[in-house]
């Protein structure tokens, strides 16, 4: 299953920091639930008492969402992807090192 | 006339090429003998945006912006008619010459290019698709701009159906990051593009397109591969394009004084271009021919890219319209044939089972699914003795940071694994996108059986 999304720390403004598409103030905690919630209960949703509008900004949410956790799977290969080349450099130093890196974690 | 089918308007001579959702033809107008092209697309999709794009690209008239003619529905498909390039895509032309192209051609593209765009950015409107495949040319050696508008449109409803991250390669950073975007997203897609012409590929190719959309944004800009191999001028000109912050990056009208622009030659060197390609392709295909009797027109394989535009583009203040005035509309916008059934009426989704009404917007209070223990108790520092305990550690390594146990394990097990991280890392998203597939479904099917009541 997929880790759940730190939301609390997120800033749009660092452009070189984290990568965050998604900021915690325009995603409300139930929908954020209901993304990581398991499907079984998803029926108890009663979406049509919302509005059209009211659905497309959630579903527009959903779907930074999604982008947000694609991102954050990214970053953890990356992660892995660095520490392995260490790794791999330190046993055979004729193999590159992981690139100075511009990314924080 | 109007509502004429498009057999009997079009004689459709032959395949031009094919895109990630439709083909294009190469068709005559039977009545003037004009040649067209045409893009079949088939539409189980909204109509609504598509049709607001076709009256929108209708009125667009510029050398540099390839003309749209109208369109008709024929059963499910959608003809898009547009002016013909005879000479195809500045990525078809690489592709039959075997070759990037030379400073002095990407100068002249980039000249008619820029001019497209500061037409479109005069009026307000962002292509948000350029890249080599959407430059087209035509046999007198001028480009233009293609797939603006409808196509663009058709490729963000299907890429958000599906809930797809488009081609990240030659995305603004504020695109990709969602921090909303002008026309400025357009000139850091031709600083892209540029080094595409340039190099035969845009910047992170070579790298999964997910890990690209990390890594645009939150690294500097891309450069050339070689830098000492280009001119001053064009390095300078990809700079001005390729910088992160959009207000400090140059208009369309500013870069047609760059000296890179102005030192342009004129559109001979791409007749000299689309002649020699021309050549490679109509050898390459007698080539093909012989091996294979029954071909098509023309060589286009390969490269066509692997996902739609941007999934998550927003589009504000969207009127939706009802059925019937979706028909007059069309009609008015000159559209033949018949509208496709899929696109009018979409079945209707059965309602949510009622179990827990809600009340108000803070919705229920749903346990998010307990958090899997089982790694917990791998240990790092053990000998590995299963495969089941090996994979262990290595989950719990990607989702822990853990790398100790790294140090235990052979040189060739750690260039193994490195080889699979992106086959590892696609399995993971693929997994997520089913997830978030499944949870808008039921938003999607209330948005639109709340469409069709209206
Ligand atoms: N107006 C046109 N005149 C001549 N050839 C065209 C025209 N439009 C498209 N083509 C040819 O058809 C090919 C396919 O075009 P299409 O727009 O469907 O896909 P694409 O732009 O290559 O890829 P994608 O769908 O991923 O954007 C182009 O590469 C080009 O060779
Ligand atoms: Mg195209």
């Amino acid at each position: 299953r997929t880790e759940s999304v730190n939301v609390a720390s997120r800033s749009l403004i660092d452009l070189n920091a984290n990568l965050h598409i998604i900021e915690e103030k325009e995603l409300p905690p139930w929908l954020l639930m209901y993304a990581q919630s398991d499907s079984s209960l998803d029926h108890l949703l009663e979406w049509d008492l919302f509005n059209i509008d009211q659905l497309s900004e959630y579903d527009h949410l959903m779907l930074k969402l999604y982008k947000q956790e694609v991102i954050e799977i990214v970053k953890k290969y990356e992660k892995m992807r660095n520490t392995l080349n260490r790794e791999i450099h330190r046993r055979d130093v004729s193999r590159p090192p992981p690139p100075r890196s511009h990314i924080h974690f | 006339k109007l509502h004429k089918m498009p057999e009997e308007v079009f004689d459709i001579v032959g395949k031009l090429g094919e895109g990630s959702y439709g083909s294009v033809h190469k068709a005559i107008h039977k009545d003037s003998g004009h040649v067209l092209a045409i893009k079949k697309v088939p539409v189980d999709t909204d109509l609504h945006e598509i049709i607001k794009e076709i009256s929108i690209m209708q009125q667009c008239k510029s050398k540099y912006v390839v003309k749209y003619y109208g369109s008709y529905f024929k059963n499910s498909d959608l003809w898009i008619v547009m002016e013909y390039c005879g000479a195809g895509s500045v990525s078809d032309i690489m592709r039959a010459r075997r070759k990037p192209l030379n400073e002095g051609e990407i100068s002249a593209v980039l000249r008619d290019t820029i001019k497209g765009l500061q037409y479109l950015h005069d009026l307000k409107k962002i292509h948000r698709d350029i890249k080599a495949g959407n430059i087209l040319l035509n046999t007198d050696g001028i480009a233009k701009l293609a797939d603006f508008g409808v196509a663009g449109q058709l490729t963000d409803t299907m890429a958000k159906r599906n809930t797809v991250i488009g081609t990240p390669f030659w995305m603004a950073p504020e695109v990709i990051e969602e921090i909303g975007y002008d026309t400025k997203a357009d000139i850091w897609s031709l600083g892209i593009t540029a080094i595409e012409m340039a190099e035969g590929r845009p910047p992170y190719s070579d790298i999964h397109p997910m890990r690209a959309i990390f890594m645009i944004p939150t690294k500097p800009p891309p450069t050339f591969k070689k830098p000492e191999e280009w001119s001053a001028e064009f390095v300078d000109f990809i700079k001005c394009c390729l910088v992160k912050k959009p207000d400090e990056r140059k208009s369309a009208q500013k870069l047609t004084e760059h000296p890179f622009i102005l030192a342009a030659p004129g559109c001979d060197v791409l007749q000299i271009m689309i002649k020699d390609a021309s050549e490679k392709a109509a050898a390459l295909q007698n080539q093909l021919n012989s091996i294979n009797a029954n071909d098509a027109t023309m060589i286009n394989e390969g490269m066509s890219t692997m996902v739609g535009g941007d999934a998550t583009l927003i589009q504000h203040g969207e009127n939706y319209i009802t059925a019937q005035s979706l028909r007059s509309q069309m009609e008015s916008l000159k559209i033949g044939g018949e509208i496709p059934k899929s696109a009018l009426q979409r079945q209707q989704a059965p309602p949510p089972p009622i179990e827990n009404s809600m009340n108000d917007k803070t919705g229920p209070s749903f346990s998010i699914g307990s958090d899997d223990t089982s790694y917990k108790d791998a240990q790092s520092y053990q000998p590995l003795n299963t495969e089941a305990e090996y994979e262990n550690r290595f989950q719990k390594a990607i989702v822990d940071g853990d790398f100790e146990f790294l140090r235990n394990i052979t040189l060739e097990e750690l260039l193994r694994r490195k080889e699979s991280l992106d086959t590892e890392m696609e399995d993971e998203i693929r997994e997520l996108q089913r997830r978030y597939k499944t949870k808008r479904q039921p938003i999607l099917d209330v948005i639109e059986s709340k469409k069709q009541k209206e």
